[in-house]
């Protein structure tokens, strides 16, 4: 069991097979049978890249307390089949406490899982399944995981009625597979440590994407431009069932270039409107969203982030969009990049992104990755959020009405078609406080200040950043990796050494008095990111004035950050 | 004249297509002047916009009649002549190089085809009172034909690189 | 009794913004300004209630000329713009505007899906075959003998043929019109408007000055001398064996448009009930 100190009790597990084992399903029913019995969870999926058949693993970290990224190893590795496994083997750490569940009749366990020294447990899964009757090995595989999680049958057998909603043979067969692999287990006599459950009621299970769905309806979203692209399908899915069920309309477009002014063309006529996108697409966008930015029309993009450049790695993760999010578009234009800093705050994140693209009338952008986005967590119902998000709409018949008129807050109130006397043309062209075009430089001053200043002037309150601890050293870090620094630092705590987290959510505009507030007093910062060429630390050198020493520790994707690794990075960086 | 011509042509619509006709005329005049202004040809401009407060004249004295500007039809129109009404300046005559005289070359154009719309009508509507408005209609434009000639022939020829601009539009 | 005073009826001129166009003296953009005037006139909708959207080029410069809300995006988006507006404020009409570099070069896909999506709104094309704001580089619609300084000696390149694409992509509204008639293509216009589905007129507007040539399109230009028809085959047959100067509405077709509903039929409760185990 990873243990560390006095908090984070978690097991930790993997399931690997080929295609048509169905080592997602498994995986997933064993997430759903956690949060029956009370447990918190988050799973993560990896696959080969085939579209069928290929090998896939399912990595699981199941605890008493709120979890959102895996441990520095694994407790199990079970493997429905060897194929292609080793693929995973970077993904899958295991040492010499760990167990590998494996069939014998699937051969010899890899060298790179059997070099690690952990104890392999054979557990035939394909014969027991061939004695029951339509009984299938991933089957046996649960209850073979759910015992290693010390899960009751009740929970398990309740996540595979929910699962296998048909009912009927495929149902009965698949609890009899369940319940012989609970046995099969039973019979080794091993086990792992209890997890000791401490939630009472029900708990939600939901990914990264979705969770940035409901944020995006929460908020007021209810037109969506969709094009499809790894790993932000989800949200346009999700919300092509969602959104036409609360009066929205989601509409596939040809392209990226066609989907992003889409969006615009909704929102300018009065409608909060999304598109989502991974890198790729968004570099294809860039040109729009600087249109929304000189017309002054709201507007939200969420951009997955995958690894890059170009095409990349479609289906791993990575923090390296950073850069075009921030200085993407041609010319001075300002507006709104937004990274969530969790799966459970991708709801939070792309609701306020729509609050202040809505309330600033420009685009923000939300950076999720794909670890957060295609991760599904078990967590408690998250609070409903009031955002006072409100257009500043023009009134009907408005005398003189101006759309880009000076105004002290920099915000202008908004025609929307069908308003009478607030006709305006919207434009990309430089304009005067009419809208006509205009390549005067008093009218290009104007209104460059103008965008400027309503970004400026904005409250973005306490949600700009997640600030805790206390220390005269702290790591300032972003999105994905704010879990596991949140990990590390508690190991560190409890070795009596104090860091304090800074994890910054509103990545532009730069909050320059606030994160010297954050920081006042400590004397070192070390700066957590997954990129190669380090993006966040040199935009946090460019955009900020900071006083302190800075360290960094970056790597790329696809692999993701471990506690444990930055554990080490902070003793070594900061302790001494 | 068709008879389904014939059959339209009662005074009252011939008034109303009067009116049309000069109002559009007006109109458009404006609208040229309006062009050149933006395209820093003062001298045009302003002649244009003398023309359009002439047509202007012609057509409040016919709206002492009782007419209304309506919108306006001209494919239904009994006067209609081409495209558009016989002395509607055409938008695709114009350059914003032109010269004054260019322009009183496509006012006397538009009074000439007017004059010979009215003439038709003169000899060939059914209906007396028509005919008799047509002839006076005609020798009106005439007599402005006759002003504009007047008025072109005071002026000397457009010299042969009227058109040229020493700043092209492309410039490379 | 009360007198019930009838409103005056909206004019042309009342859809004309006080802007002055920029467009070159004798170009045909000006008779379409015209025409749409006259056509919004004659179809008496309240100015606010239209949005003209454009892209980037001299004929997208029209959307500020008019009193209607007006979108002037980014070249060669405006009928995605104009499709989300639509799909957002069905209410509205939607009339996206442009040239031919715009629609028919980087905005080539867009036009071939929004004839697909057949959407309710109206896609005026004024078609000079010629990039005009860039200065008189080919277009999609020029000739392939035509000289200038990016292809000198001409493109080489078969004409791309609108019509024909709009066609067979499903516009459900088919007409070429004339600039030097606007009166005609105020007509076609209310049609197109009337029209359900994507409507798609192109208005030969010669270049006046990239173009002089086209001067002679006056004399070329003549009426289709048969009745729209709705059957696409007989259309596309016509169109294609057509000298390009055939005028009036080539096709009139009864397919449904696409609108998605917008009723709403749940609580956000209820949606997130989903995600509770």
């Amino acid at each position: 069991m990873t243990q560390a100190g006095p908090a984070i009790q978690s097991l930790s597990f993997a399931v690997v097979g080929s295609g048509g084992a169905g080592v997602m399903t498994s995986g997933h029913m064993l997430l759903d049978a956690a949060a029956r019995a009370g447990l918190y969870g988050v799973m993560s999926r990896s696959s080969g890249p085939q579209i069928r058949g290929g090998e896939a693993a399912a990595l699981l970290r199941l605890s008493p307390a709120a979890v959102e990224s895996h441990g520095d190893r694994f407790d199990v590795l079970l493997a429905v089949d060897w194929q292609n496994a080793h693929r995973f083997a970077a993904e899958i750490p295991i040492d010499a406490h760990s167990l590998v569940i494996c069939d014998p009749g699937e051969g010899a366990v890899p060298e790179v899982f059997a070099g690690s020294g952990a104890r392999i447990v054979a557990i035939p899964l394909k014969a027991i399944a061939k004695k029951i009757p339509g009984g299938r090995p991933n089957m046996v595989a649960l209850g073979a995981l759910g015992a290693f999680a010390g899960l009751e049958a009740d929970a398990l057998t309740r996540a595979v009625e929910s699962t296998l909603q048909k009912g009927g043979d495929a149902l009965k067969a698949s609890l009899t597979a369940m319940h012989a692999g609970l046995a099969a287990v039973a019979e080794t006599g091993l086990s792992l440590p209890r997890l000791a459950p401490a939630r009472e009621n029900g708990c939600w299970a939901i990914s990264g994407n979705e969770a940035a769905g409901l944020g995006a309806l929460r908020g007021g979203i209810r037109f969506v431009a969709a094009y499809p692209i790894t790993p932000a399908t989800e949200i346009l899915e999700w919300l092509s069932s969602a959104l036409p069920r609360v009066g929205g309309t989601l509409v596939q477009a040809e392209d990226e270039l066609a989907s992003i002014n889409m969006a615009i063309g909704a929102s300018f006529g009065g409608v909060p409107s999304l598109t989502a996108t991974s890198g790729p697409g968004l570099a294809l966008m860039t040109e729009a969203i600087g249109l929304a930015v000189a017309a002054e029309i709201p507007l939200v993009v969420v951009d997955v982030m995958r690894s890059g450049p170009s095409t990349g790695i479609p289906t791993k993760s990575e923090q390296s969009d950073l850069n075009i999010a921030v200085y993407g578009l041609h010319g001075d234009a300002p507006h709104i990049v937004i990274a969530p800093n969790s799966v459970a705050d991708c709801l939070l994140a792309t609701q306020w992104a729509v609050h202040l693209a809505e309330t600033l009338q420009v685009p923000a952008l939300v950076l999720p990755d794909q670890s957060m986005g295609q991760s599904r967590v078990l967590l408690d119902r998250p609070a409903d959020i009031e955002f006072p998000t409100r257009r500043f709409v023009a009134d009907t018949d408005p005398q003189n009405y101006r759309r880009y008129a000076l105004t002290p807050s920099g915000i202008s109130p908004m025609a929307v078609p069908g308003t009478r006397g607030g006709v305006y043309t919207a434009d990309g062209l430089e304009h005067n406080e009419r809208g006509t075009p205009s390549s005067q430089a008093a009218d290009h001053l104007a209104q460059l200040d103008k965008r400027g200043r309503k970004l400026d002037q904005a409250d973005y309150s306490r949600h700009w950043a997640e600030i805790e601890g206390e220390g005269d050293v702290a790591v300032v870090t972003w999105g994905s990796c704010t879990a596991p620094v949140r990990e590390a630092i508690h190991r560190a705590r409890s070795e009596g050494f104090d860091v304090r987290l800074v994890s910054i959510r509103l990545l532009a505009p730069a909050q320059s008095a606030r994160l010297a507030e954050a920081l006042s007093g400590v004397k070192r910062i070390l700066v957590i990111e997954q990129t190669h060429s380090g993006q966040f630390y040199r935009y946090l050198r460019s955009a900020y004035d900071l006083p302190c020493e800075m360290r960094v520790f970056h790597r790329s994707g696809p692999l993701p950050m471990r506690p444990g690794e930055i554990h080490s990075k902070i003793v070594k960086e900061l302790a001494a | 004249m068709t008879s389904d011509t014939a059959t339209k042509c009662t005074v009252q619509a011939f008034f109303a297509e009067l009116f049309a006709m000069e109002y559009e005329a007006a109109e458009r005049y404006e609208e040229l002047a309006s062009q050149m202004d933006t395209h820093n040809n003062i001298a045009v401009a302003a002649l244009f916009r003398e023309l359009a407060a002439i047509e202007r004249k012609h057509a409040v004295r016919l709206q002492a009649h009782g007419q209304s500007v309506q919108a306006i039809r001209p494919r239904d129109m009994l006067l209609s002549r081409g495209f558009e009404l016989p002395e509607t300046a055409p938008l695709d005559r114009t350059h914003y190089l032109m010269t004054p005289a260019h322009a009183l070359a496509l006012a006397l154009e538009n009074e000439e085809q007017a004059a010979r719309c009215f003439e038709e009508f003169a000899i060939s509507a059914p209906d007396v009172e028509v005919r008799k408005l047509a002839a006076e209609m005609a020798a009106e434009e005439r007599r402005h034909a006759a002003l504009i000639r007047s008025r072109l022939a005071k002026l000397p020829e457009p010299p042969a690189d009227w058109d040229h601009d020493l700043d092209p539009p492309r410039h490379s | 009794m009360n007198l019930v005073i009838a409103p005056t009826p909206l004019s042309a001129n009342d859809y004309k913004s006080d802007y002055k166009p920029v467009w070159c003296p004798g170009c045909g953009d000006y008779s379409v300004l015209l025409a749409f005037t006259k056509a919004m006139a004659q179809l008496q909708r309240p100015p606010e209630e239209i949005a003209v959207v454009s892209g980037i080029g001299c004929s997208s410069r029209i959307p500020a000329y008019t009193n209607c809300y007006g979108f002037h995006g980014v070249h060669g988006r405006a009928l995605p713009v104009g499709t989300g507006l639509k799909v957002a404020r069905p209410e509205l009409t939607v009339i996206v505007a442009g040239g031919d570099g715009d629609g028919f070069s980087i905005g080539g896909n867009h036009f071939l899906h929004a004839c697909r999506r057949n959407i309710d709104l109206t896609y005026i094309v004024m078609d000079n075959r010629v990039y005009g704001m860039t200065k008189g580089q080919p277009s999609p619609t020029t000739e392939p003998d035509w000289d200038s300084a990016l292809a000198p000696g001409g493109t080489g390149l078969r004409p791309f043929h609108p019509l024909v694409i709009a066609l067979a992509s499903g516009a459900n509204f088919v007409a070429r019109g004339f600039s030097g008639d606007p009166n005609g293509c105020a007509d076609l216009i209310v049609q197109a408007v009337k029209h359900p589905g994507f409507s798609f007129v192109e208005i030969l507007s010669p270049c006046v000055t990239f173009r002089p040539d086209q001067r002679e399109w006056g004399k070329m230009v003549h009426s289709a001398s048969v009745n729209p028809t709705d059957d696409p085959a007989r259309a596309a047959r016509r169109i294609m064996t057509d000298d390009g100067f055939n005028i009036g509405v080539l096709y009139a077709g009864c397919r449904a448009p696409y609108q998605p509903q917008k009723a709403a039929s749940a609580s956000m409760a209820a949606i997130e009930a989903e995600f509770a185990i």
